[in-house]
């Protein structure tokens, strides 16, 4: 199940899941004014683009620190180059803890590298625990939110599905109902596992310390029950010191959901010790999955990401498309930077993907109109727009080939001599007038020719006018 | 204690459907938490503040408790929040599974904000270790997942009362 | 005495499938007593092709937008302000050395044209008249390369707020994308045309009677889309309801 890239983007809108995706992303909405009332947000916000740009500059030196402190603490850590190391170290801790039952807090890292079904593979029963991710996995679907996996799914979808588990009926408006079952199916689990399997928000560096927040406790449980506590991560979240995990802790349920704080924040520093009731073992599997190629690179920035899901909410084409539209992992701004720059070499100098279906992710910086909103609702400032623009230039290299490539060159041309670009407009609006004007109305018309004739399939055309402003001006004025 | 740190902890925590009862002393808090408690079981930590609130009858195991009943080490007036660090008699397990949770906060130990909280609690730079696990929560466990409609009470306590007591 | 001369950037949109609104522009400019000149050998700024990946492309047309605006004096102003975006956040980037130097001089001095007249001339209004009787109920759609690029959305509203004839309604949701984005348009169509029908619904949705905007392409992808759902809204640039008796 899943990986980075699961298939070709969709190509169009998805009605299924616009209405959840209108009012999550209104929700959304809310609470950034309430955030933004709330703090100082531009001043927040950079100060938290300040302690992710340091952690990710300093990046090799803070992982050896989070290493050594961790391992002081008593935690085993484990580096994974790719997504096929991490599940081979984490099916190995599994086995050698004679664990066939892990209980699994949401992680979109362990999306990315298949995690799920190399566990299955090996025998291990990995139970989702958080609400959303666990009706996710009965249905066999897979997340489409960063932090609302099962946003694309209606209440009704949930009760049925609690009906066909339980042999019971559900009221789909008896919200209150279907978490309780959801609680009630759980919390055996909790209590048989032998591995408790989490994601990390932040670690910090200083004390070998590891962050994560939540809502429902289902982190909580799955790091205080089981006997082995496993956390896997990728390795730009690393922060360096405790000032910075203060600002961030905070920066992400605002960003998130406009809230001061997560409903449980814990700090877990190695196996529980001084006569706590928790793992005897704590394992952090540090996934490098294509990252620590990123940095050095124009999108080192992108590795600034704190995974708040803020720009989903905030972009326009994923209120159209939803998660899932994207075919990969990470969608919305972030997914269509991160998942061509993690799939590709991230030097930049990788041709990409020629054929453009999307298999390497090449397609994904398309998925943008370029406004400039996930920008501004960025906690960390990442430069979203500019590099999706730098990313459609990378895909384009070493094919040249192409006719759209080939039409930008000859407009270049063109229209980098005034003689050229006025040339243009004269026979654009002389010869192509018999074919704009035949059917049109008010200077507007049905039917565009190549290669603008993708516009006329949902809108009219404006037609070229017969003396565009340049001939108006030097008519009226001369050569002024 | 200065006032407007309460009154923030107080709005934090109610806008997370926390609940804040104020008690002039340890004792009247306890009096408040056996009231809350009532005739139900419970699962309570070793801690000198919590003795005499219920009887020996009502103490359950925390898989069966129905309140669990905790000592915080830290709240935290900006965002709602009360934090625990569990050590000896004070188990995780029965600060989790029963679903309404009682915690007693000393009005010293209630800070402004998260970077002095840290501090309280021994979350800080320089040579560890740290104590091995640290929670800070903000009012009751809550999800969103279906439909974006908001339910109290998921795996963590559905219930939240802070007892804060001046000695 | 003359007022400040002024050097007009019509833009390759306007130049071409809306010359009426740089005819409004000029002489809305020149209403306000500023002298407009029109370096003649303009072209395009060269977004199309940065926008779509292709960044020697545009530099080479960018060029030229440098060669007929950089030994100018004074300020330059279209009327879109994607353009303006274009010249003040990419063109520094587009660039190295000196002619990144000349590049960000330029741009220091380009603006769209509300942000033109409202900060620059220091007016807050100048008048203007909704076109034909009664009072029509207007949305005004800021373009995101003005709202979200440039920071820009007070100067727009405070010269509708000028314009007799009409009332301003708010539809829900108004900063979200109209779904125009260039080469988006194209290539991801029906996105786009989905993007343009949330946008069109909700400003009738909220009463409105017409939409305004200064981003040529907004008003393109809207109107375009509006006609072929044969919608009864209007769709006009700011500068067509600045002329001072409501004429166009």
């Amino acid at each position: 199940m899943s990986g980075l890239i699961i298939e070709p983007p969709r190509e169009g809108p998805d009605p299924a899941v616009t209405p959840n995706l209108h009012r999550a992303s209104e929700q959304w909405g809310a609470g950034r004014a309430q955030a933004r009332e709330r703090v100082d947000w531009e001043a927040w916000r950079e100060r938290a683009r300040e302690i992710r740009a340091d952690a990710v500059r300093h990046l090799p030196e803070l992982i050896e620190l989070l290493e050594a402190r961790m391992v002081a603490a008593g935690g085993h850590v484990h580096h994974a180059r790719d997504g096929e190391e991490a599940c081979a170290h984490i099916v190995a801790i599994c086995r050698q803890a004679g664990a066939t039952l892990a209980v699994k807090g949401k992680s979109m890292t362990s999306e990315e590298i298949g995690l799920g079904a190399a566990l299955a593979h090996a025998g291990i029963e990995a139970v989702e625990t958080d609400l959303g991710e666990y009706v996710v996995q009965a249905l066999g679907s897979r997340p489409s939110h960063l932090l609302a996996p099962a946003v694309h799914l209606s209440a009704a979808q949930v009760a049925e599905l609690f009906a066909r588990e339980s042999g019971r009926e559900f009221d789909p408006d008896d919200t209150a109902a279907l978490v309780r079952y959801a609680r009630d199916a759980l919390r055996g689990r909790f209590l048989t596992a032998g591995v408790g399997i989490t994601g990390v928000n932040l670690a910090v560096a200083e004390t070998g310390t590891l962050a994560i927040v939540e809502s429902e406790g289902n982190i909580r449980l799955s790091t205080a029950l089981p006997r082995v506590h496993i956390a896997l991560m990728g390795i730009e979240k690393v922060i360096r010191d405790w000032e910075g995990a203060a600002h961030l802790v905070q920066m992400l349920p605002l960003a998130a959901h406009g809230k001061m704080a997560a409903a449980s924040t814990s700090f877990i520093t190695g196996p529980a010790r001084d006569g706590d009731d928790g793992p005897q073992e704590v394992h952090l599997v540090l996934l490098d999955g294509g990252r620590s190629a990123i940095r050095g690179t124009p999108f080192e920035e992108a590795l600034h990401c704190i995974r708040c899901g803020a720009c989903l909410y905030a972009c326009p084409v994923y209120r159209q498309v939803g998660g899932h539209g994207y075919g990969s992992t990470y969608s919305g701004p972030i997914g269509a930077v991160i998942t061509p720059l993690l799939a590709g070499d991230g030097t930049g100098d990788e041709a990409g993907d020629a054929t453009g279906d999307g298999l390497r992710g090449s397609s994904l910086p398309a998925y943008s109109s370029l406004c400039g909103a996930c920008v501004e609702a960025c906690p960390v400032k990442i430069p979203l727009d500019d590099q999706l623009v730098m990313l459609r230039a990378r895909a384009h290299r070493g094919d040249p080939a192409r006719g759209e490539a080939a039409l930008f060159a000859a407009w270049a041309r063109l229209w980098s001599r005034p003689s050229t670009y006025r040339a243009t407009a004269a026979t654009a609006g002389r010869a192509l007038r018999p074919l704009w004007s035949a059917l049109a109305r008010d200077g507007w018309q049905r039917h565009a020719p190549f290669p603008f004739s993708g516009w006329t399939e949902g809108r009219d055309a404006r037609a070229p006018d017969p003396e565009p402003f340049h001939v108006r001006w030097r008519r009226r004025r001369g050569d002024a | 204690m200065p006032e407007y740190p309460l009154d923030e902890f107080r709005a934090r925590l109610e806008e997370l459907d926390g609940s804040l009862h104020e008690a002039p002393s340890l004792t009247a808090a306890r009096a408040t938490a056996a009231d809350l408690i009532g005739a139900a079981t419970v699962a309570r930590w070793r801690d000198d503040i919590l003795d005499g609130i219920v009887t020996r009858e009502q103490q359950a195991p925390a898989v069966e408790a129905e309140i669990s009943l905790i000592v915080a080490d830290v709240g935290v007036a900006a965002t709602g929040a009360v934090g625990f660090v569990h050590r000896a008699g004070r188990p995780r397990s029965a600060g989790l599974l029963p679903p309404t949770q009682v915690v007693l906060l000393d009005a010293a130990d209630l800070v402004a904000d998260v970077a002095s909280a840290f501090e309280h609690v021994g979350l800080r730079n320089g040579a560890g270790p740290l104590p091995g696990n640290v929670v800070f929560a903000a009012g009751p466990s809550r999800t969103s997942d279906i439909e974006q409609r908001s339910i109290r009470g998921v795996h963590a306590p559905r219930d939240l009362a802070v007892v804060i007591f001046s000695r | 005495m003359p007022g400040p001369r002024v050097q007009l950037f019509v833009t390759c949109l306007v130049d071409l499938l809306y010359p009426e609104i740089g005819e409004r522009t000029v002489a809305l400019l020149e209403r306000l007593g500023c002298q407009v000149a029109f370096p003649r050998t303009q072209t395009c700024c060269g977004q199309p092709a940065l926008s779509s990946g292709y960044p020697r492309e545009a530099r080479t047309v960018a060029d030229r937008f440098l060669d007929a605006f950089a030994d100018t004096e004074g300020p330059i102003v279209a009327p879109f302000g994607s353009c303006v975006h274009m010249v003040r956040h990419h063109y520094p980037r587009l660039y190295e050395g000196e002619r990144a130097e000349i590049a960000a001089r330029v741009a220091a001095r380009t603006y769209e044209l509300p942000s033109f007249i409202v900060d620059e001339l220091g007016l807050a209004a100048v008048g203007g008249r909704y076109p034909g009787p009664g009072t029509t109920a207007v949305a005004y759609h800021h373009e995101c390369h003005m709202r979200y690029g440039l920071g820009v959305t007070a100067a727009p509203m405070s010269l509708l707020r000028g314009v007799a004839g009409c009332t301003i309604v708010e539809p829900g949701r108004g900063e979200l994308c109209c779904g125009f984005g260039g080469t988006f348009s194209l290539k991801l169509g029906e996105i786009s045309v989905a993007m343009a029908d949330e946008k069109l619904d909700s400003a009738l949705a909220a009463g409105a009677q017409a939409i305004i905007s200064t981003d040529v392409g907004c008003l393109m992808h809207l109107e375009g889309r509006a006609r072929r759902r044969a919608l009864s809204l209007r769709v006009h640039h700011l500068v067509d309801l600045l002329e001072p008796d409501g004429r166009l």
